[in-house]
């Protein structure tokens, strides 16, 4: 069904983000009012969300191309499954509950990327798309973020530790740890696009993988005088 | 191997999936880590700057991901040099080809007998 609403009154500009994601949602009984929502949210995350698709393909051995692809099919995602409830929110600010929601999002497309042409199609194996803000503030007041000279310096450790791995054993160690750390196994779609794209058996990939984290564990123990 | 000092406690067995969730190795699950994040890569060199979103084909279901198109490659200047010895080969018809043009070429001939 397909109902008017009185749109004129409706500023999306300053709507606050979760209420454009509650507007996308009525895309079947306010279609008009959910596309104006949508594509004020497009316009307000674009640049953060094809920037960090960029940072993850560059990780992964992607192009621009295909990181832009993964920016798109991130939004279109949003446009098919804008599920994100803010109950009892406590953080100020709803913005940045978002991007961590749409990096996630992100970053199963890129997981997933290319099948079959299109955007991945959402199943239960995903990677934590979460849904309620609660989940995600654990940012409390008084927590100082590390200056950038910091960050920057465990971001070179991180980048030596990989360096010493091969690229096979790389994606492989990554990909697991970005399932594994959500509690989740590795789903068959993903798995079966790294045997395809890296041309190798699972078994072959459960060689890599412990590897790898023999290798980053001995890279850190030594870095640390353990 | 002696170490740096400033290096040692900061990354360990036991923050290391903090820190690659931090530093665009896994992405962010809370906001701290999303801050860090984005003051790591603020000053990032962005190729997609001027790049957006197809918002239309979205909404319209249309949008195909993966579809051939156009992908640039940023060759470093050895491969450079090399396709610019293979092209002037070509145009010129040269006998005193390098050895490992020669040999290239080989390669590729064998490759391309092998796919048929």
């Amino acid at each position: 069904m397909n109902t008017k609403l009185q749109t004129e009154e409706i500023d999306f500009e300053n709507l606050s983000s979760d209420e454009l994601i509650e507007y996308i949602s009525f895309k079947e009984e306010f279609p008009e009012e959910a596309e104006k929502a949508f594509t004020v949210f497009c316009y307000r995350f674009q640049a953060d969300t094809i920037r960090t698709a960029e940072i993850y393909s560059n990780r992964y051995n992607y192009s621009e191309v295909e990181a832009l692809d993964v920016a798109n099919c991130a939004f279109a995602r949003v446009w098919k499954y804008p599920k994100f409830t803010i109950d009892k929110a406590k953080t100020k600010n709803i913005d940045k509950a978002i991007k961590v929601w749409l990096h996630a999002i992100i970053y199963n497309e890129l997981m997933k990327f290319g099948v079959k042409e299109t955007c991945a199609e959402a199943d239960e194996n995903d990677l934590d798309i979460i849904e309620n803000i609660d989940e995600l503030v654990t940012f409390t007041v008084g927590d100082e973020i590390e200056k950038k000279r910091d960050l920057k310096l465990r971001l070179e450790i991180l980048e030596k530790a990989m360096l010493g791995l091969s690229e096979k054993q790389k994606i492989i160690y990554l990909t697991y740890k970005a399932y594994e750390n959500n509690g989740k196994n590795l789903p068959r779609i993903v798995s079966q696009k790294l045997k395809e794209r890296l041309n190798i058996v699972q078994s072959s990939i459960r060689v890599y993988k412990k590897e790898a984290i023999e290798h980053v564990t001995n890279y850190l123990r030594i870095l640390n005088g353990n | 191997m002696a170490i740096d000092k400033k290096y040692i406690g900061k990354v360990t067995e036991s923050n290391i999936d903090d820190w690659l969730h931090s530093t665009g190795f896994l992405y962010p699950t809370n906001e701290k880590q999303l801050e860090r994040f984005e003051k790591l890569y603020e000053d990032y060199d962005f190729k997609l700057k001027n790049a957006t979103i197809d918002i239309q084909s979205i909404i319209n279901g249309t949008y195909l991901c993966n579809k051939s198109k156009i992908i640039p490659i940023n060759l470093d200047a050895d491969v450079k040099k090399e396709i610019e010895d293979i092209k002037m080969v070509a145009r010129k018809g040269q006998n005193n080809l390098p050895q490992h043009i020669i040999d290239k070429m080989r390669k590729n001939h064998r490759d391309n007998d092998d796919t048929k």
